[in-house]
């Protein structure tokens, strides 16, 4: 990944993450499959470190319990994160209605993200998008969080 | 259909599903979802997109 993001050079590195995360110490950690084997999950630090190689950078997390940390990280330039909101079990649909990559995906495949028909879906677009389709989901409580240093996108 | 690109400059998809922990399975849904997000993404006509099931730090590290 490091190798790939360096080669993108000033090109885009979009990275989505689905599953549960681990907050130590008030730092976020993506705990994946082998996280218990080791002293700490992958760090935001870590993360951010691969991210740098590239010229942009855009994550979507829909993990439990990210935002808090995600707002407190310091972030390199050039980069814009996405999180699901912060509820329990936030990752699974709740009968049967959609959920933050629910609505992400739908918002792809129909084309419905790209709210200003200029053919093309930014960040912005994805987050206002999601954010609508939770709403009519009755999820009026939290919306996704956008953290970007686009003030446009903010 | 709208294109996903967000910028002209060349960019690459990583799409990863784990629920973490050698006693988490990933759950069902994750595995639905971050499968549904990849083909959405080709169906698109995203040239890279990479998915990790079950992803280790390792596997994230060598993608």
């Amino acid at each position: 990944l490091t190798e790939s993001a360096s080669a993108l050079g000033d090109g885009t590195l979009l990275v989505y993450f689905g599953g549960h995360s681990l907050v130590q110490d008030d730092r976020l950690g993506l705990a994946m499959t082998d996280a218990a084997r080791q002293a700490s999950p992958l760090s935001m630090r870590d993360l951010r470190a691969v991210l740098d190689r590239a010229g942009r950078k855009v994550l979507f997390l829909h993990t439990s319990s990210a935002r808090s940390a995600v707002t407190q990280f310091q972030w390199g330039p050039k980069t814009a994160i996405l999180c699901a909101p912060d509820v329990p079990e936030s990752v699974a649909s709740d009968g049967g209605s959609l959920g933050f990559t629910g609505w992400l995906v739908r918002g792809i495949e129909s084309g419905e993200a790209d709210l200003d028909g200029d053919g093309r879906i930014d960040i912005g677009e994805v987050s206002r998008y999601i954010t609508d389709g939770l709403w009519k989901n009755g999820r009026r409580k939290q919306p996704p969080l956008l953290v970007t240093d686009d003030p446009d996108e903010s | 259909m709208a294109s996903v690109d967000a910028t002209p400059e060349p960019h690459r998809w990583l799409i990863i599903g784990s629920s973490g922990g050698d006693t988490l399975p990933t759950l069902p849904q994750v595995r639905r979802e971050v499968t549904q997000l990849a083909d959405a993404l080709k169906r698109a006509g995203e040239q890279r997109v990479d998915l990790l099931q079950d992803a280790s730090t390792d596997d994230i590290m060598r993608a």
